[in-house]
């Protein structure tokens, strides 16, 4: 049974307790991993620790319209950063979050590079990159990610993809019929051949998605296209070797002859 | 018999230690370009750092040592590609990679030479021996320019390391085609003398220059001297 988040971009207050909460829950779970003690734990800053958060910008001309939207991981259904891994530190789980598991992480930076929404951070003070787990271990506790416990205007929503998308559809149709704009639910459907659908779908005015981050076609093109490089490649290659073979076969066969 | 000099000291020693480089950039460079068939390799890295950090795994262990021997790799050809550069830069006018004869004529004499086995009218160097020349010149500068802006991440934004690394795959891939071929047709019998002169002597029989590079021969006599580089 897959399982997904829904983000509500227009109930969402700009409280960010989401983000609070998250940090807090992350650094508590170095203490539960005997990793320091809860105060030690808790006084550390780690902001890498903080997998979802505001990123305020400006758009147009100065002074230009203020745009504030929440950074965090999609859990694409395909992963670039998954896919893009070398030390498959990466984990998409069958139930549809994308885990990186610290330890097996060495601070490569492949899946910076993969990511079609710039998600994971490095932290050189570790030597590792971070991102958002959806709080798998809570959720196979049975209980529902921190930054959902932590809204208080249900502008995040978590339950099984079929109840989210259920959900997300319900808003969609009620704020249209209500403001009389096109909303949209990204990610429900497949965003791109790279992402796929995303298992942490949106809801929003369709005509600002993209000042939100929010592409139609969200993918990092030179990385997606070592896909193609790297088939072509190894067809060439086999075409090289191929011909190398032959021709040591012939030059047998010549001596023969001779 | 009189001996023509094919090759410098340097030359000599610069392709020896490309070969090592090569080795090691294949050997680190494979289990990251193709991790699933590759990773197999990173036992190998990993068995020996595992004495110093028995926490990490032959997956984060090894392609953490992969990484660190690519990029010492690198550091050597830093040292010694500009070195090279720089010398046969001054003596540019007199390389024997330029064109000689269109690419019909090169393809039909290395026809005769790999196909009948007989000797084609080449320069130093054969159409085939050009191209790959020219293909490692431009591939060895690709994978230099990406390969400063992976190792230098932080100097450079997350834009230029996706082309970087995209450059850097199409770069490993025109040396994964050219390279079996170049070192089959080193270790071909018909090429025995070449092989001499780069890894033992450096020099090529006059007879043998005269019958297998003709053009090459007509240029050492019109400039009256043995050594051509």
């Amino acid at each position: 049974m897959r399982v997904s988040m829904l983000y509500d971009m227009q109930a969402c207050l700009r409280c960010y307790a989401c983000s609070v909460q998250c940090g807090i829950e992350n650094r508590a779970r170095l203490s539960r991993d005997g990793r320091g003690t809860p105060e030690r734990v808790l006084e550390n800053q780690r902001p890498e620790l903080r997998f979802i958060f505001p990123v305020f910008h400006y758009l147009g001309n100065y002074p230009g319209r203020a745009v504030s939207y929440v950074h965090h991981c999609m859990h694409c259904e395909n992963a670039p950063c998954a896919r893009r891994c070398p030390a498959a530190a990466i984990e998409v789980k069958p139930y549809g979050p994308v885990v990186i598991h610290e330890e097996r992480c060495i601070g490569c930076r492949a899946c910076v590079e993969a990511c079609p929404f710039n998600v994971p951070r490095f932290a050189p003070r570790m030597g590792k990159t971070y991102k958002c787990f959806m709080c798998y271990d809570r959720l196979e506790a049975g209980l529902p990610p921190a930054c959902v416990e932590a809204c208080p205007a249900r502008a995040l929503y978590f339950g099984t993809r079929e109840e989210v998308l259920e959900e997300g559809r319900r808003r969609v149709s009620r704020y249209e019929k209500r403001l009389g704009e096109t909303f949209t639910l990204y990610g429900a459907e497949k965003v791109s051949e790279a992402t796929g659908y995303l298992h942490w779908v949106t809801v929003g005015p369709a005509a600002i998605l993209e000042d939100y981050t929010l592409r139609p076609d969200a993918a990092q093109k030179p990385i997606e296209a070592l896909d193609a490089v790297r088939t072509i490649g190894w067809v060439l290659f086999g075409a090289s070797a191929a011909g190398v073979i032959g021709h040591f076969l012939y030059s047998l066969g010549k001596r023969v002859e001779e | 018999m009189r001996e023509i000099q094919a090759f410098n000291r340097f030359q000599r020693s610069m392709h020896l230690h490309y070969i090592h480089f090569m080795v090691i950039f294949f050997l680190t460079g494979l289990p990251q370009v193709a991790p699933h068939h590759f990773r197999w390799l990173l036992y190998f890295f990993w068995v020996p750092f595992a004495w110093f950090s028995p926490e990490t795994t032959y997956l984060s262990g090894g392609m953490k040592v992969a990484m660190v021997l690519h990029r010492l790799a690198a550091v050597g050809l830093l040292i010694y590609a500009p070195l090279f550069a720089l010398r046969e830069l001054k003596n540019m006018g007199r390389w024997q990679i330029w064109p000689e004869g269109g690419p019909g004529a090169g393809i039909a004499e290395l026809i005769k030479h790999y196909l009948s086995f007989q000797p084609g009218r080449f320069g130093k160097y054969n159409f085939g021996q050009k191209c790959l020349a020219w293909l490692t010149i431009v591939a060895t500068g690709i994978m230099i320019v990406s390969g400063c802006i992976l190792m230098f991440k932080d100097a450079f934004s997350p834009s230029a390391w996706r082309w970087a690394r995209f450059f850097h795959d199409v770069g490993f891939f025109v040396f994964l085609v050219i390279l079996p071929i170049h070192i089959y047709m080193a270790l071909h019998p018909l090429n025995r003398k070449g092989f001499r002169a780069m890894f033992e002597t450096g020099t090529l029989p006059e007879d043998y220059v005269k019958t297998h590079h003709p053009l090459w021969w007509e240029k050492i006599k019109s400039r009256g001297g043995g050594s051509m580089s």
